[in-house]
């Protein structure tokens, strides 16, 4: 990766300590409606006396204004009719948390999820993978020995100390039998701050509320190994 | 804190009792009044100090004589943490640097270790890596000017800036998994492939929301007296000083020296695109708006130039194949011994790069944001240090703070626009 100085023109002229005479923005934009770089030395008449300007900025505010309030009224006569969510509301917001947001990701990193087998035994196999590369050391394992010969280990304990966890997603990614999941589900609030340590029949048991189609939650139809 | 200071002459440095150092002016004159000055703190927790910093301010009158800028109350040892942790597991630390465009810190400290692997990532990782790059630039710079509009009294900007903001923010979550604290870049590729719907959008939010609402800030303050007579001439840095502060970034550029790393140290493919640097004139605080309005719609346009690049890849891998690297394929694990011992190896161990030192600079939201790491072969770096833009543009904060007025705190530091996770570290 050669290092090419000298090749912009204003680093050429640093050497000088001089200001630079360079001259206003002269690009192209596809869509010509961008403003052009200046900075004049003095205020314009216009600038100085002070309204022309404020007029201008309280024009624009004022439109935004009415296209909102207009738009309200709009939906106003599809509410009446019980046909609220149909139509465009005046303001971004929105509802929470009777509502999702329209853009909400589907592959927001949220809760986590262990998964299960057939027989509704965990699928993991406690092989501190996740607690490895957990970079807030929040997952804590205790492995015991599984009466299957196939299986070997299980989870006798399973913790996420969820309150230190960052939502990385690594646990997920670094899981060599696709266990645990990280869910697009973010409400994580409580009370206690003892309740925020998930235990591992929490975590295999608990319903996400947003659920997407490309997720397989626990329960519901459960991973085959 | 006492006034019978031991004062000197001419804005030298003097020792005090605390072992603070302050820098100070004064008039000319024996019988200058001593007792007539007021020592103010603004922050640590003051909200215009977005971030935490403190600022110990000697007033005459209205006006700054004296200045001592105090970082630090954000540290939270980034730099030892990652002497603790696997090259992979530092990436989440890097978001939580500036935390306005975390993907660009992402991708500096990836690119650091993959420059130290000497492995290249693949044309269309390194292009998303632009892309997305461009995209946190346009969000930090919405999120300085709204935040820094705002504080001097113009809240409707702020408010339109900030849902375009989101607008980014929640479709950047859309590919990456969260909204601020990404974790996207791994090393030697990418956590995710992006699709050509979400390229869609991501146009349709740079032309239905950016753009307008870029005219619309500029037709609202541009010409605003108020806005004019609290920017123009306020915090204004020579080109000389700038420099030899190691000022980067957008507030070197608004004194007139077109530097950026994008430009003078081409990195990823920037070669490949055409874009200029906006660059102000006075390096004033008014330059400094200019230049980072004029930067977002730099980066509009090289987003609107990666489009196709992106899209002419599609299918292409976005990991290097290198076993010591990066992770094997999910299916292979699940089915492949090999594939899983590495898969192991790679967890357990992390990423060895050979033993050796690298520097790696990238063109940050704020400037100049550097990696350094020292590798001594294992799986944890030896040492790594940051090098944070904003720490060292507030390095030049005093020289723009003594002379002005109390006023002019805010729109002065809303234009260093310090990020306290950055500064901090
Ligand atoms: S998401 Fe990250 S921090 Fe949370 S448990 Fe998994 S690895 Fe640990
Ligand atoms: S969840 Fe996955 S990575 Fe973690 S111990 Fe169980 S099997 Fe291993």
């Amino acid at each position: 990766m050669g290092t090419q100085r000298g090749k912009n023109k204003g680093f050429e002229n640093l050497v000088d300590g001089q200001v630079l005479p360079q001259p206003a923005y002269q690009g192209e934009f596809t869509e010509g409606e961008i403003v052009q770089y200046y900075n004049p030395e003095s205020m314009t008449w216009a600038e100085r006396i002070y309204l022309p300007y404020v007029l201008a900025g309280l024009g624009l505010t004022a439109k935004v204004f009415l296209r909102n309030m207009v738009t309200w009224f709009v939906w106003l006569t599809y509410w009446v009719r019980g046909k609220g969510a149909e139509a465009k509301r005046g303001a971004t917001t929105i509802y929470y948390p009777h509502e999702m947001r329209p853009d909400f990701s589907p592959v927001n990193r949220g809760k986590h999820i262990l998964t299960m087998r057939d027989n509704d035994d965990p699928q993991c196999v406690a092989c501190y993978m996740c607690a490895t590369a957990c970079p807030a050391f929040c997952i804590h394992i205790v492995a015991g020995e599984h009466p299957d010969p196939a299986i070997e280990k299980y989870p006798v304990r399973f913790d996420i100390e969820i309150d230190k966890c960052i939502f990385c997603g690594y646990c997920e990614e670094a899981c060599p039998v696709d266990a645990i999941r990280l869910t697009t589900d973010v409400h994580l609030v409580d009370y206690k701050r003892e309740r925020m340590v998930y235990d591992r029949e929490y975590l295999l048991t608990w319903k996400p509320t947003y659920v997407e189609e490309e997720h397989v939650y626990p329960g519901d139809r459960p991973r085959k190994s | 804190m006492s006034l019978d200071l031991p004062y000197s002459q001419g804005g030298e440095f003097v020792d005090l009792p605390h072992d603070i150092r302050l820098r100070r002016i004064y008039p000319e004159g024996e019988d200058y009044d001593l007792s007539a000055r007021t020592v103010l703190n603004v922050g640590p927790s003051h909200p215009a100090m977005h971030g935490t910093i403190r600022m110990v301010v000697e007033l005459d009158g209205e006006t700054i004589v004296g200045c001592d800028v105090i970082p630090g109350y954000l540290h939270r040892g980034f730099e030892k943490e990652c002497e603790a942790h696997t090259y992979h597991q530092a990436i989440p630390y890097t978001d939580r640097l500036n935390y306005c465009s975390p993907l660009i810190n992402n991708f500096a400290w990836v690119e650091t270790v993959e420059k130290m692997f000497g492995v290249e990532v693949p044309r269309r990782t390194q292009l998303i890596r632009m892309y997305l790059s461009e995209v946190s630039r346009i969000t930090d710079h919405l999120t300085c000017i709204g935040a820094a509009l705002m504080e001097v009294g113009a809240l409707t900007p702020f408010l339109w800036m900030i849902e375009v903001r989101d607008w980014y923010w929640e479709h950047i979550c859309r590919v990456t998994g969260a909204r601020l604290t990404q974790t996207y870049a791994r090393i030697g590729g990418l956590a995710r492939d992006v699709t050509d719907e979400w390229l869609d959008r991501c146009e349709q939010i740079n032309s239905e929301h950016l753009v307008k609402t870029l005219r619309d800030v500029h037709v609202l303050v541009d010409h605003n007296r108020i806005f004019i007579d609290r920017m123009r001439g306020v915090g204004v840095v020579s080109q000389k000083d700038a420099i030899s502060y190691g000022v980067t970034g957008p507030m070197l550029r608004s004194t007139g020296v077109g530097l950026d790393c994008r430009k003078y140290a081409p990195y990823e493919l920037y070669e490949e695109v055409s874009f200029d640097v906006p660059i102000g004139k006075y390096g004033d605080n008014y330059d400094r708006y200019f230049v980072r309005m004029r930067e977002m719609e730099e980066s509009m346009k090289i987003c609107r130039q990666l489009d196709p690049l992106i899209r002419a890849t599609n299918g292409e891998e976005i990991k290097v194949d290198d076993s010591r690297v990066s992770l094997p394929p999910k299916s292979e694990v699940y089915s492949n011994i090999e594939a899983l011992m590495n898969h192991f190896k790679l967890i357990m161990e992390g990423q060895r790069p050979p033993q050796g030192e690298c520097y790696h600079a990238v063109e940050g939201g704020n400037g100049e944001l550097g990696f350094y790491i020292v590798s001594d072969g294992t799986g944890r770096p030896y040492k790594a240090r940051c090098r944070p833009p904003s720490f060292v543009n507030m390095g030049s904060a005093h020289l723009q703070l003594l002379g002005a007025q109390v006023a002019d705190i805010v729109p002065i530091f809303g234009q260093i626009n310090m990020i306290g996770g950055e500064c901090d570290r």
